[in-house]
């Protein structure tokens, strides 16, 4: 899917950090819920995951959301461990978020905001 | 165990105890993975970090569970699976709002038909509340009662059942009733009248006036706010006469002077003491005084007066019942008592036929309201209508409007927004827009109700209780909720069964529209109501027009009406001129004053001709005679024959038609024979169409009966009102009853405002003391008979066209709109070769199609719903079929004009531009 209207890209709001972030992890492998706070701590930084009760919360969205869903495990795997994967909704909502961003980096860049920073 | 591992499932152990906190269901659900994360963290802090590391762990996790836990309590307590997760409602309304400016024209529509819907419901709910539902301004109302006689004719007034028909009960009755009663914790008797003052400079002056007894004010909690009320012995004929004033007329009359009180006032006749002063928040009771009529003066009723000794109908009682009776206990007792009262005292309350005078009571706020609560019902229900189709007109806006929306909808759940969360947001939308509409609303109940005070007829009483206030605010602060959040719900649920990729992908393009059934359902609604509304103003206004038709049996351009009570007239005249001889027989005086005021009139210029009558046509006629025909037996009791006593000129000057026998001559005296005119009604009903020429009736009159030759036939005239219908009335010549107010008819091609000043000043030549009451023109006095109805069916008819008109713009707008999602099909369809007459064709018939099964429904209802009007109407069936089907074609035009642009625009599609856009 493209994002081809500007309007549309501002129609919608952004998705919150810690969403994308979770679904970026999510994006090259499987993980349990504490891989995925490890991963999202390391990217966020000063945003980071509080907690377990945070994270669960969180977890438990958007896996009603149809953007996650549980995954198989491994199978040499802790059986108490939820192992989590993108749904294909998931996967859309992130790459439309990344176009999004990119969408605003070419305005910072046609408004020379970037100039002589980034690539040019 | 290592060391290590038991530190770790110590620490799970005291973790899990802080997971205690969250609501149960939460921790069934998700509690063994937030403990294996805890434990894996745990873990590893422990393992790389140390006892810093641990304990900055620990404050991480205490904060995490505190940040959390509101979240979770607060969807366990909602019963929903989430929680305030993806944006507080805060930023819903936040991005609701914005949504909403993007399209103030939506907004502004939606919001406007919210509000009318809302403010006709407001408006006339304040009225409901400020008439039936507010509890009477005294302590402890529903224990108070009012009390009168009961004809033993119809006991419920205007067939309410549990509303006796009270009329006024004669003096002795109520003193004996007051005697023997035992339902009673105090009871006082009430009579209307007037009194003249001439004590203040503009010259004297009729006021009204109430004598009343002295349990009264104790009853309605009033002590005077000045001076006192009245000495038990003042009571009493023997004692000096004094006074109470109100509030208002201290103020008026005497500018608030408290030196008021112990000052004489010049009554005619008699002088009296004005001994006290109301309080400012006096109410005399509305059942007896209606607002229009609120007595300034306030008199001792003295029992013992020469006046109440004849068994006439005076007053009414006022009673507070005792703790623990109810009405209908006191009913049964006050119908035995009336029972006693009839064999014991038979004058004035037993009947020839056996039947006797009853007594009874009603609540007093029934008895203020009376049959008020029909009407207010009716007219409260037409607003319930108007806001149903109000609300299903926002919810066919909002429906189509997220239809254009769905678009955004799919990327918003795209993005992780679930479906709740997009209900969510078009509520939000929804809610704002019920405020606002709301807000809009109540600004046109303030108009609405200030019109309704302004023309509602005075005989709905409590009307200057009626206000906005908080009570009905919040009644139409809940109602406005409602309404757009039902309308809103409608629409939101409907649209967000999809799932969101569909949604993405076939947005916009689809044939067959998801929504089009419930669409199809809001506009023939719609349809559906507007025909129950117009069916019911056009029922209404069908009456009146029939009420106005009526021929009332007179000619009524050019005359002028006037009253003058001649038994106070020779008071006056009396008074004024105490030198006169012996007075003549009672009856005589009072047909020479007739002639005095009627000779007075017609010297006037400009008169062409003047008449008397003691009864005027839409008037109460005051006077039944109990009549016999020949082959009656002396108990035979005929109901609802109208007497009148007129001069020999009043057929002529009315312009009323005699129809058989001759009228009236100067030689009808009262020493000639005793002669009579019947009416045709009379004829028919009374005589079975017998030929009544000659014929001689008898008049009771106490032990006799006297006989009356019938010398002729008139067309029947309208007594009260023109929708009673023609009724039985016969006519005496004046000079042969005593008729103790003269009713003037005054024949002139003057202008009423000419004319009536020099009646007037006439009147001043004979009554210098009292104006004469009742001074204006007959037309005047026709189109107050008919103020209710008028008003009756300019509301419902008010309420109708934004009806109409609102559900004409569903129908325009919900087809308009779907043309617009169809420009592409009606472009495939024109280049695969159809007309643009098929087109239109196809357009217009699926509008008229909804709206014409609308109208089917809403004639359905329609007979269901008119039937609470029958008791309104006049000359017309409930379910009339003329009104039905001139509602119809109204409805089939509108509906028609409607779909018709949208069905052009259908048509003026390019389908090369169309497929262009492929």
């Amino acid at each position: 899917m493209s994002v081809d209207s500007r309007e549309e890209v501002a129609e919608v709001e952004p998705l919150r950090p810690l969403v994308f972030a979770i679904l970026l992890s999510l994006n090259e492998q499987h993980r349990h819920g504490y891989g995925i706070m490890k991963v999202v701590n390391r990217q966020l930084r000063r945003r980071a995951l509080l907690g377990p009760g945070t994270l669960y919360r969180t977890l438990k969205e958007l896996r009603e959301d149809g953007l996650i869903a549980y995954a198989p495990a491994p199978t040499d795997a802790d059986s108490r461990r939820h192992y989590y994967q993108l749904t294909p909704q998931g996967r859309r909502a992130a790459r439309f978020e990344a176009a999004r961003m990119a969408a605003w980096v070419d305005v910072a860049r046609a408004s020379r905001l970037l100039e002589g920073q980034v690539g040019e | 165990m290592t060391r290590h591992s038991s530190a770790v499932t110590r620490a799970v152990r005291r973790y899990r105890r802080l997971l205690t906190l969250f609501p149960s269901d939460y921790r069934e659900t998700v509690s063994e993975e937030v403990c294996q994360v805890f434990r894996d963290e745990y873990s590893d802090v422990r393992r790389s970090g140390g006892a810093v590391a641990v304990s900055a762990l620990w404050l991480r996790v205490i904060l995490d569970v505190a940040v959390s836990l509101p979240g979770a309590w607060r969807s366990a307590l909602r019963g929903t699976k989430r929680g305030a997760g993806m944006g507080s409602w805060m930023q819903d309304l936040r991005v609701a709002a914005r949504s909403l400016a993007r399209r103030p024209g939506f907004a502004l529509s939606v919001a406007i038909t919210l509000g009318l819907g809302i403010g006709a419901t407001t408006a006339i709910y304040s009225v409901v509340d400020g008439v039936m539902i507010r509890p009477l301004p005294y302590d402890e109302p529903s224990t108070l009662v009012a009390v009168g006689a009961l004809f033993p004719t119809g006991e419920w007034r205007d067939g309410e059942p549990g509303l006796q028909d009270l009329t006024r009960i004669s003096m002795p009755s109520y003193l004996q009733f007051r005697e023997r009663t035992r339902s009673f914790e105090s009871l006082a008797a009430i009579e209307k009248t007037d009194v003249y003052l001439s004590d203040v400079g503009d010259g004297p002056e009729v006021v009204r006036a109430a004598r009343v007894s002295s349990e009264l004010f104790e009853i309605l909690g009033a002590s005077p706010g000045l001076g006192r009320t009245f000495f038990p012995e003042e009571y009493s004929d023997a004692s000096e006469d004094v006074l109470m004033i109100t509030y208002g007329v201290w103020q008026r009359r005497y500018g608030g002077d408290p030196s008021v009180v112990g000052r004489s006032v010049e009554r005619v006749g008699l002088p009296t003491t004005i001994v006290g002063v109301l309080p400012r928040d006096f109410r005399p009771p509305e059942a007896f005084f209606p607002s229009d009529e609120v007595p300034d003066f306030w008199i001792p009723l003295q029992t013992d007066d020469r006046r109440y000794q004849r068994p006439r109908p005076v007053a009414y009682g006022l009673g507070r019942l005792r703790r623990g009776t109810s009405v209908e206990q006191a009913r049964a007792e006050a119908g035995r008592i009336a029972a006693d009262l009839a064999g014991e005292f038979p004058e004035g309350n037993a009947f020839p036929d056996g039947s006797h005078l009853g007594i009874g009571l009603n609540g007093l706020h029934a008895q203020t309201v009376g049959t008020t609560g029909r009407a207010l019902g009716i007219f409260l229900g037409a607003a319930g209508l108007l806001l149903l189709l109000a609300a299903m007109n926002a919810a066919t806006l909002l429906l189509a409007r997220s239809l254009d929306r769905s678009r955004e909808f799919g990327v918003r759940m795209a993005l992780g927004a679930g479906r709740r969360r997009i209900v969510r947001l078009l509520l939000t939308e929804a809610g704002i827009l019920s405020v606002v509409g709301g807000a809009f609303g109540v600004l046109l109940a303030y108009g609405g109700v200030g019109a309704f005070l302004r023309y509602a007829p005075s005989s709905i009483p409590r009307l200057s209780t009626v206000a906005v206030d908080a009570r009905v605010l919040a009644v139409a602060a809940v109602v406005s909720l409602g309404t757009g959040i039902a309308a809103g719900l409608l629409s939101a649920l409907r649209l967000t069964r999809r799932g969101p990729w569909e949604r993405l992908q076939g947005a916009g393009r689809s044939f067959a529209e998801p929504t089009s059934g419930l669409r199809a359902v809001l506009v023939g609604g719609q349809m559906a109501v507007a025909v129950v509304l117009l069916s019911g103003a056009g029922l209404l206004f069908g009456s009146f027009v029939r009420i106005t038709a009526v021929d009332p049996g007179f000619e009524p351009k050019g005359l002028i009406t006037m009253s003058e009570n001649i038994e106070r007239l020779h008071r006056v005249r009396v008074f004024t001129a105490p030198e006169g001889g012996p007075p003549p027989s009672p009856i005589t005086a009072l047909w020479q004053g007739w002639d005095i005021v009627l000779a007075e009139l017609g010297a006037v210029p400009g008169v062409e001709a003047v008449a008397g009558t003691t009864n005027l046509p839409f008037q109460s006629p005051s006077w039944a005679p109990r009549l016999l025909l020949p082959g009656d037996t002396p108990d035979t009791w005929r109901e609802g024959i109208a007497g009148y006593a007129i001069t020999p000129g009043y057929l002529e000057t009315m312009g009323t038609e005699l129809l058989r026998g001759r009228a009236f001559e100067r030689l009808d005296g009262p020493d000639a024979e005793l002669v009579a005119l019947v009416n045709q009604s009379f004829v028919r009903t009374q005589l079975r169409g017998t030929d009544p020429i000659d014929m001689v009736v008898r008049r009771t009159e106490g032990d006799d009966a006297i006989p009356i030759r019938i010398v002729g036939v008139v067309e029947d005239v309208v007594q009260t009102r023109a929708e009673e219908g023609p009724r039985a009335a016969i006519y005496v010549p004046y000079t042969q009853y005593g008729g103790a107010v003269v009713r003037a008819v005054v024949r002139t091609t003057l202008p009423a405002d000419v004319i009536v000043p020099e009646l007037r000043r006439a009147a001043g030549r004979f009554n210098p003391i009292v104006p004469p009451s009742d001074l204006g023109t007959m037309r005047g006095r026709m189109l107050a008979t008919r103020t209710t109805p008028r008003f009756q069916a300019m509301l419902i008819g008010a309420f109708a066209l934004v009806a109409m008109l609102l559900a004409a713009a569903g129908l325009y707008g919900s087809l308009a709109h779907a043309v617009g999602r169809r420009q592409r099909e009606f472009g495939v369809r024109m280049a695969l070769g159809a007309h643009r007459a098929g087109v239109l064709r196809m357009v217009l018939g699926q509008g008229m199609r909804v709206s014409m099964a609308g109208l089917a429904l809403g004639m359905i209802a329609t007979l269901w719903f008119t039937r609470v009007l029958e008791s309104f109407l006049y000359g017309v069936e409930p379910n009339d079929p003329a009104t039905l089907l001139v509602v119809g074609a109204v409805l089939v035009l509108v509906s028609a004009a409607a779909c018709l642009a949208p069905a052009q625009r259908a048509t003026a599609v390019d389908p090369v531009t169309v497929l262009k856009a492929e």
